[in-house]
């Protein structure tokens, strides 16, 4: 017997323009990032202060789209992504993996809507319970590693406290230290966007983050 | 007759020891000045010859040419010509021919082509309005390098609201200025401020002759104090053997800060890497990109832009082999 279907709405309006800001900016940062470092020959824009500023105040609007982000994270869905289901994401993610390997059995998608209650019986694959906060701690790490290469005076703490290990990696000062943090982060920060937009093509997520509506399969 | 042979050779013996002393015959009125004179740069020579015996002399193993020992002040008079009166600028000029003197007021060596003057010379600054009496008589100890012996600083200036100069109060330093906050420490003012200067392309030490000069080019080192400043680099021959040198210069030709892109769009212009660099304590420094991470311990190094390739690259290729594999675990609709 074949699985039935219900079109549900997923993901509400400002939650929706949440994400496409948070997609939006984190691109221009991403790529004035990769310029003002200079990296995989980068040359656009020609003008560099200009990069800076934009990089700079487009991640401010990052910065507000998560924390915009967090408080709908919070106040609408801590149900599916709270830290009580952390432990359960990762058991699940074994899961998958095992499978992937073929050294567990196969995993089923356990997201279903119940039409009579009008609400999710799991709204997520359980993985994505870790992206999100995976993306609030690498935001929050780019800044603090971010901001006081700008800001210097403000942030002297941290450069100060930088300055003190920077020898470890064998670099001259602090400021190189926090480059190096923020350089790192940031390709962590590619490698998971990277894995998210092919796992939302994968489960088929993208078109309701566009219209909200989802085709979901009813629970049993 | 007899009296003049004695006469002649007496007035000879006479003359000459006061021509080899001049500076002892003006140390008798002025015995500070002299007692310090004689172990000043200008006197000694000695910043060219360390210079020499710490770039290309190393490396092609040869002493200071003669020629380049020829810029040097063996006389009080060479300067004060007449007495009782203190020399101008174009003094200065008529031996600071070849690069700082001419290039301040605008002009390439030689006074062969006009360039744009140093703003402290439009301001009608002379020489002696930042160096004063003790760098250029020197204060009694002999320096190795003009680096130690000048003891201004732009910061004495621009750093002191209180600072007046022929009347005008300097520009003072603005923390808040993007490049300032941060660069602050990092780069000193002569590697944003300098303006331009001269490279010798190709200099043949046999008769000290250069194949061309330019303007064209701006490259930075670290410092001894850790600090970027200007370089100017030079391929040294000598018969077979040749010697690659970059030396820490001090540009008298500043002006309003450069762009952000002039260094950072030619980082490998910019930042050379091979050869020698002096004065001693300086080093070639990382471009700004080049963020290498060392861990002499268990023997890593490496590029951070490697690394962050590797990262990127080895999640694409992940996502690639899963997908080709299209086992994926948990169906979608």
């Amino acid at each position: 017997m074949g699985e039935e279907y219900v079109e549900v709405h997923r993901q509400h309006l400002l939650y929706r323009i949440t994400h496409w800001g948070i997609v939006s900016t984190g691109l221009i940062i991403g790529f004035t990032g990769l310029r003002l470092g200079n990296l995989f020959g980068i040359s656009f824009p020609q003008d560099y202060e200009l990069t800076l500023n934009i990089h700079i105040y487009t991640s401010f609007v990052f910065a507000f789209f998560w924390i915009l982000m967090f408080a709908q994270l919070i106040t609408h869905e801590w149900k599916w992504f709270g830290f009580h289901r952390l432990l359960y994401s990762i058991r699940f993610l074994i899961a998958e993996v095992k499978a992937w390997f073929e050294i567990g059995p196969h995993v089923e998608d356990p997201r279903c809507y119940d039409p009579k209650k009008k609400d999710y019986g799991e709204k997520i694959i359980p993985t994505e319970v870790v992206v999100p906060w995976t993306y609030i701690l690498l935001t929050i790490i780019m800044g603090l590693t971010g901001l006081p290469l700008y800001y210097r005076d403000i942030f002297a703490p941290i450069i100060n406290l930088a300055d003190r290990y920077a020898y470890i990696l064998g670099l001259d000062s602090g400021i190189e230290l926090l480059r190096v943090i923020h350089r790192i982060v940031m390709s962590i920060y590619l490698m998971t966007m990277l894995v998210h937009v092919y796992a939302t093509f994968l489960f088929g997520v993208i078109r309701s983050m566009v219209t909200g509506k989802k085709r979901e399969k009813i629970c049993k | 007759m007899s009296k003049l042979k004695i006469l002649i050779p007496l007035v000879i013996i006479l003359i000459i020891p006061v021509k080899g002393s001049e500076i002892q015959e003006c140390g008798i009125c002025h015995p500070d000045v002299a007692e310090k004179f004689v172990k000043s740069l200008h006197h000694t020579n000695r910043g060219i010859i360390e210079g020499w015996n710490q770039g290309a002399g190393k490396d092609l193993n040869i002493p200071v040419p003669k020629k380049c020992l020829s810029c040097h002040i063996e006389n009080c008079s060479t300067c004060h010509r007449v007495h009782k009166t203190f020399p101008n600028m174009s003094v200065c000029i008529e031996c600071h021919s070849k690069r700082i003197g001419v290039n301040y007021i605008g002009y390439t060596a030689g006074m062969k082509e006009k360039m744009n003057p140093d703003i402290h010379y439009k301001h009608n600054m002379t020489c002696f309005d930042c160096h004063d009496i003790g760098e250029i008589h020197g204060d009694g100890r002999s320096y190795s390098s003009a680096d130690l012996a000048v003891k201004v600083r732009c910061e004495d200036c621009h750093m002191n609201p209180n600072t007046i100069v022929k009347g005008m109060r300097p520009k003072q330093y603005d923390p808040s200025v993007l490049a300032h906050s941060i660069h602050k420490d990092r780069i000193s003012c002569y590697g944003c401020h300098a303006g331009w200067y001269q490279t010798c392309v190709n200099c043949h030490v046999e008769n000290l002759k250069v194949e061309s000069k330019t303007t064209d080019e701006f490259h930075l080192i670290k410092g001894p104090d850790g600090k970027l400043y200007p370089a100017c680099r030079m391929f040294v021959f000598y018969g077979d053997k040749s010697s690659y040198v970059w030396c820490l210069i001090h540009p008298h030709t500043i002006m309003e800060g450069k762009r952000c892109e002039e260094c950072h769009n030619k980082e490998e212009e910019v930042f050379g890497a091979v050869g020698r660099v002096v004065p001693p304590g300086s080093s070639f420094a990382e471009p700004p990109s080049s963020l290498v991470v060392r861990v002499p311990k268990v023997g890593i190094k490496i590029d951070t832009e490697i690394l962050v390739g590797i990262i990127i690259g080895g999640t694409l290729i992940g996502i690639c082999i899963h997908y080709i594999k299209r086992k994926v675990t948990v169906g979608g609709e």
